[in-house]
């Protein structure tokens, strides 16, 4: 049973870039999805599709089985936590009241809202901060209270593009489990990320993307039977085409020493 | 849903009070010298002070004509926008919440220029009993900013390109502003008769821009895109 099915899905923006290509991904429900690509290969444009942000030219997407229209939009985002690429966060406030204020647009009990947003401030290592303004923080801080704001009305899809970027080693490893255990219980992952090894720590799944054309999406697992001795990143340069691109090099650099 | 709403605009009042110390003390220096113009010449605008108050409040109006637009799609305001249309905040909410805020700062700014005026023995203190008809400017004048708001949605555009640019806008804004403001005085205000017809107008005219903004805003993905290609 899948959670997020698109059927040849299109964007081609104003400016005439196909950023999408007819698109037909499948992310299986209670699995952790990975959506790995270059730059520009249309990753981000994918998940602000599905959450709305951006509008799609042509093509059907399903959400939880219901088709991502305006008459079911808002019953679609009741269920999903997303983490946008960008800062996108209410950032004048301190991470307490901008936790406080998406667990009320949840309508979730105010007493769940502040023993969610203690756990929270503890395991993001927050609580040291907690009324400082979110534009005051670094880069990887506000990405964490991003997550947060994602994870505080116990979705049933998280819809996260590159949520450990910038965020420091040790959180990633704290995030990393929280996504495990969320997926443990039942919650489907969708995620992107230029990081492959946590494709490989988190995901089930797979889907490769490039110039806006899904050039592979399986379980994880039969990719590393198709393609024995290979690292993802190896696979991902063979499916992709582009061992010509890796062999370029600065020529004034072989001058040097 | 009254929570949301209420939540809404308060988080838009605390992006206005916790901006940097800059705009506060720009702002508070404005105050100052306003404060020492008036008191100078305070005196000598007896004779025409109901012109002068008319005046003050057609820049109240100016204001707010644009002001859902400016909560909105401005420089500062168009991410928290983005923000919020992840979440599963309706259109209905997100419009009344930006239109409830407005009235509530065109009408505490219009209560202080009328006390000040009132103060300052410039106008009777049964100027007040006129309250009810600045009151329906300000709901025709929320309900032209939504309306504006469904036409031109484009993302602040003062701070891109050249001078030209900067001229153009300016002037297409001055155009636009004079020409709403010079209607609503014109309406609500060229007779204080007729009260209750002009008040119902107002509440009608409101509900109908509040209607086509809502029928707009509703495809949310189609809404911020348009912002992003204007």
């Amino acid at each position: 049973m899948f959670i997020i099915e698109t059927n040849n899905l299109n964007k081609t923006y104003k400016n005439g870039t196909n950023a999408l290509n007819n698109i037909n991904i499948h992310v299986k429900k209670g699995s952790i999805t990975g959506l790995i690509g270059e730059n520009g290969a249309g990753k981000s444009t994918l998940m602000n599709i599905l959450v709305s942000l951006i509008n799609k030219t042509s093509g059907d997407i399903t959400i939880f089985n219901l088709d991502l229209n305006n008459k079911n939009i808002l019953s679609i985002k009741k269920d999903i936590g997303f983490v946008s690429n960008q800062i996108l966060a209410y950032e004048h406030l301190s991470v307490v009241e901008y936790w406080n204020f998406i667990g009320t647009v949840y309508k979730l009990d105010k007493n769940d809202i502040k023993n969610r947003i203690n756990d929270l401030l503890d395991v993001m290592d927050l609580s040291k901060s907690p009324n400082k303004l979110i534009r005051e923080f670094s880069k990887g801080m506000k990405q964490k209270a991003l997550i947060g704001g994602a994870l505080i009305h116990n979705p049933k899809l998280l819809i996260l593009d590159e949520p450990l970027d910038g965020i420091d080693p040790t959180s990633k490893i704290v995030i990393k489990n929280i996504l495990k255990q969320f997926n443990k219980n039942g919650v489907s992952i969708f995620l992107s990320a230029h990081d492959l090894s946590l494709i490989n720590d988190l995901c089930t799944d797979l889907i490769i993307i490039d110039n806006g054309i899904v050039k592979f999406q399986d379980n994880i697992e039969k990719l590393y039977n198709k393609y024995k001795e290979l690292s993802l990143e190896e696979i991902f340069i063979k499916i992709t085409n582009k061992t010509n691109k890796i062999n370029k090099n600065l020529s004034w650099g072989e001058t040097n020493g | 849903m009254v929570n949301l709403i209420f939540n809404l605009m308060l988080n838009d009042i605390k992006i206005y009070f916790r901006q940097d110390k800059k705009t506060h003390i720009n702002f508070i220096i404005t105050v100052l010298i306003f404060t020492l113009m008036f008191i100078n010449i305070g005196p000598n605008l007896k004779k025409y002070s109901e012109n002068v108050f008319l005046l003050l409040f057609s820049a109240i109006l100016f204001q707010g004509a644009y002001s859902i637009n400016t909560l909105s799609v401005s420089q500062h305001a168009l991410n928290n926008t983005k923000f919020l249309f992840t979440l599963p905040i309706n259109s209905k909410s997100f419009i009344l919440s930006k239109n409830l805020l407005t009235f509530i700062i065109l009408i505490t700014e219009f209560f202080i220029i009328e006390l000040i005026f009132i103060l300052s023995d410039l106008l009777p203190i049964t100027h007040i009993t006129k309250c009810l008809y600045f009151i329906t400017a300000l709901i025709l004048d929320i309900s032209i900013s939504n309306i504006l708001f469904k036409i031109d949605h484009k993302r602040d555009n003062f701070n891109v390109g050249s001078n030209v640019n900067l001229i153009k806008e300016g002037f297409k804004l001055l155009f636009v502003l004079s020409v709403f403001t010079a209607l609503i005085l014109f309406v609500i205000l060229n007779s204080y008769r007729n009260f209750i017809s002009k008040f119902v107008i107002s509440i009608i005219f409101y509900i109908f821009s509040f209607k086509i903004l809502e029928k707009k805003i509703i495809n949310q993905a189609n809404f911020l895109e348009e912002i992003d290609s204007q």
